[in-house]
């Protein structure tokens, strides 16, 4: 827990993504308990760097990316994005999100996708165009811009599903369990992307179930068990330490059963 | 950006078949008139009129209320409403512009069924029945409402339940006037609740005028600016409820 509590070390500039003391909890119905799904979450995310968000099923992953993207609300804790919160349009104008197993428009072909995106965007008509065509190309759907999404595949479903994260050209990119559902191909492909991005000077925060990916792409992770926060730092510090990104989860995941027992009903 | 959402909610909708009703709409005016071949002109007329406006008038419903149950419920359901929440639309904006989409889908639909409602009262009777259009226009204004509550119910239920309320507040809101009138035979408690159903929900009856447009050609001004405001009052209120409860509803 040494790293877990403690905030990252500070830098000058503003953190691109701000968690502090996040906690929320599920009411499902007025007979059921309730029940605490993030327990004082606290993470930065530098600019300019890739950071993955790891931990098993259930461990509050996807509730976390959701409460960053304004899906849910926090029942106490903040969350800011490029120094504001969420809520504000402003700041949904300098970000990109894929969420979970994406489900767009079926009768939509890939490009009305695309421009639909820059119309909300307030982009050109030239400009959407311009986008529509570089994105299409960059994940490999040219051939397929015409093509209702409902005849695309798992895989070209998750790749219009990052162009449609990438049209405004955004600051910030959140992305959930992005190389799910594609084959080792097209997980390479999505990984080069994120790189590329990161070359190009902007975040990316992804949550994954692949600790290789976070271990051969990530600049930092952090280790999220039964809603805590078990570990942030770089990949370099917990190699050094454990051996592996592997050998950190396993180590921290046990630390957290020693705690207390698996909780069989976990499932979000 | 509402236009882009609205022509996306449309062209989606457009595309996913439903349409389809207008050929229904179509056979069923075909069949009736074939059968109807050997009755009397003058009787043939009324019982085609009365036909045509219940067909359009079943298939708007269809239309109104599965189709405003699609635009949140099974988008919430699908959670195909996930990446747009994040985009910098507001959810209102979201909510309006997809009810505007469904809107324009709407007055298609019941454009065409008009449009061959007409034509077959021109084949069938020589005339043209144009003043049955105002018939057909306070149809597509009552299925506005419709649609709007539909789209209220669906910002808070599943899309089975959101089904069944617009249905019963359909059939309700068909017979408020005529349960207000008769209520207080029933005791002091049942009037109130004529009241109550009068002032709350919609009377659908305001937009049957099937009655007033048998021995006339035209209605009064007067009448027709009042259905028109009660309409627009209603979708007013009925997103702003949408509105309330879209805006405040978490996305798991």
């Amino acid at each position: 827990m040494e790293s877990a509590t403690a905030a990252p070390p500070a830098t000058s500039a503003t953190p691109a993504i701000r968690i502090r003391e996040l906690c929320k909890v599920f009411k499902d119905h007025w007979t059921r308990k309730k029940k605490l799904v993030l327990d004082k979450v606290s993470v930065d995310v530098r600019p300019g760097e890739i950071f993955g968000f790891i931990g098993p099923n259930g461990a509050g992953k996807s509730t976390t990316l959701k409460i960053m993207t304004g899906l849910l609300f926090p029942t106490s804790g903040q969350v800011e994005v490029l120094g504001r919160p969420i809520a504000e349009k402003e700041i949904r104008q300098r970000i990109g999100f894929l969420p979970e197993s994406p489900q767009f428009y079926t009768y939509l072909t890939g490009a009305e996708t695309l421009s639909l995106v820059g119309e909300i965007f307030g982009l050109p008509r030239a400009e959407i165009r311009r986008r529509t065509d570089e994105l299409l190309g960059l994940v490999r759907l040219h051939d397929a811009r015409d093509l209702a999404l409902r005849k695309y595949s798992k895989g070209m479903i998750q790749r219009i599903g990052l162009a449609q994260a990438l049209v405004n050209s955004p600051e910030v990119v959140i992305l959930d369990e992005p190389m799910s559902d594609l084959d080792p191909i097209g997980r390479r492909e999505i990984l080069d992307m994120l790189s590329a991005l990161k070359a190009q000077g902007k975040t990316v925060f992804f949550s994954t179930h692949i600790l290789y990916d976070v271990e051969s792409r990530c600049d930092r992770f952090a280790l999220l068990v039964k809603g805590r926060i078990r570990y942030v730092g770089t990949v370099a510090d917990a190699v050094a330490r454990w051996g592996s990104v592997e050998n950190a989860f396993m180590d921290k995941v046990r630390e957290a059963d020693a705690e207390s027992p698996p909780d069989p009903s976990a499932g979000r | 950006m509402l236009l882009a959402v609205a022509r996306a909610t449309f062209l989606e909708s457009l595309r996913d078949r439903v349409l389809y009703s207008i050929f229904l709409f179509a056979l069923g005016m075909l069949l009736a008139s074939a059968f109807l071949s050997s009755v009397p002109v003058g009787d043939r007329g009324s019982i085609l009129k009365d036909f045509g406006l219940a067909g359009i008038s079943f298939f708007g419903l269809c239309l109104s209320v599965f189709l405003g149950i699609s635009l949140v419920s099974k988008e919430i359901e699908r959670k195909s409403l996930y990446w747009l929440l994040v985009k910098p639309v507001s959810r209102h904006q979201l909510l309006v512009g997809k009810y505007l989409g469904l809107l324009a889908l709407l007055l298609l639909d019941i454009q065409f069924m008009g449009a061959l409602f007409l034509l077959q009262l021109r084949l069938s009777l020589g005339v043209w029945e144009f003043s049955l259009l105002t018939n057909v226009a306070f149809l597509f204004l009552k299925f506005s409402v419709l649609t709007a509550i539909a789209v209220a119910f669906s910002t808070f239920s599943t899309p089975t339940l959101s089904v069944l309320y617009t249905l019963v507040t359909y059939f309700i809101g068909n017979s408020t006037a005529r349960f207000r009138a008769f209520a207080p035979e029933y005791g002091p408690g049942a009037a109130f609740a004529g009241e109550l159903f009068y002032l709350l929900l919609p009377n659908f009856d305001n937009f049957d005028i099937r009655k007033e447009m048998l021995h006339r050609a035209s209605l009064p001004a007067a009448q027709v600016l009042f259905t028109v405001v009660y309409a627009l009052a209603y979708v007013f209120l009925a997103l702003a409820v949408a509105r309330f409860i879209f805006e405040r509803r978490e996305f798991n």
